[in-house]
């Protein structure tokens, strides 16, 4: 039984087409997850630099806060 | 020089994994394709649904290249994604059904025992299953493939159909049966 199984096997091959297909599809997946890599990693780098370009103003409106609070 | 034919899968998966070269996948989906496709023409008997199905699995494969931790068995990896997609589609499709059934009746039955019955089928020609093959179910078709054509263990398929042993063993056993009633009468028709 097992012999007949393997066997069984039909002669049809993959259409000539479907490699492209694949090919394509992948290359769109990869153009994808470059673009997502691209955005968090300009994100991110954005964050940093704002951060770093505002420090101080942010510094200085904890301090703000910080007399507003010694005030009361 | 080597040339691609004489490259192991093992080797060009690493190559991938470590260049993510799109290029070396070229010769592995030369080397599946065909096999990948006729398993599930075999399923599905659906030249469009199998074309479809084979682009799928094939993209799994890449994807899923970076998380191949061993390779010891590329092959069977291959075959393991090709059935397991196979089943997500059929469940989708409601092809396979949850049945109740008495778990009892079949868990003690032995590997032994489901070998023994197979011996009924022994006489089976090619001829024969290639016409009675046609008129079983696709859930029928895909666990009859799995166990005769691949070997793969009770435990293996049950993992695949995230079923428990027992109820493999009683489909492969329904499954059986159905194709020795298939056989008797296309005998009896002769």
């Amino acid at each position: 039984m097992r012999e007949q199984f393997k066997k069984l096997e039909p002669k049809e091959h993959a259409p000539a087409e479907l490699k492209k297909e694949v090919f394509d599809s992948l290359e769109t997946l990869k153009l994808i997850a470059d673009v997502v890599d691209l955005f968090t990693a300009k994100f991110v780098v954005s964050e940093t630099e704002l951060t770093s370009m505002f420090g101080a103003d942010f510094e200085d409106i904890r301090d703000v806060d910080k007399n507003l609070e010694e005030k009361k | 020089m080597e040339t691609s034919d004489h490259i192991s899968d093992k080797k060009i998966v690493e190559q991938i994994i470590a260049t993510g070269d799109m290029e070396l996948f070229h010769i592995l989906y030369d080397r599946y394709v065909d096999k990948v496709y006729r398993k599930c023409l075999l399923l599905t008997k659906d030249k469009e649904v199998s074309k479809d199905l084979t682009h799928d699995i094939l993209i799994k494969v890449f994807l899923n290249l970076s998380k191949l931790k061993k390779i010891t068995n590329f092959s069977l990896w291959v075959h393991s994604i090709t059935y397991n997609h196979c089943i997500d589609y059929l469940r989708r499709k409601n092809k396979i059904k949850h049945e109740d059934y008495d778990e009892a009746l079949f868990e003690n039955i032995t590997e032994e025992e489901i070998e023994r019955e197979q011996q009924e089928l022994k006489e089976l020609r090619l001829s024969e299953l290639e016409v009675v093959f046609e008129q079983l179910n696709q859930e029928e078709r895909l666990i009859l493939l799995m166990r005769y054509k691949d070997g793969l263990s009770i435990k293996a398929i049950a993992k695949a159909f995230g079923v428990g042993e027992s109820a493999v063993k009683m489909r492969l056993k329904r499954s059986r049966d159905h194709l020795a009633a298939l056989l008797t009468k296309i005998n009896s028709q002769a």
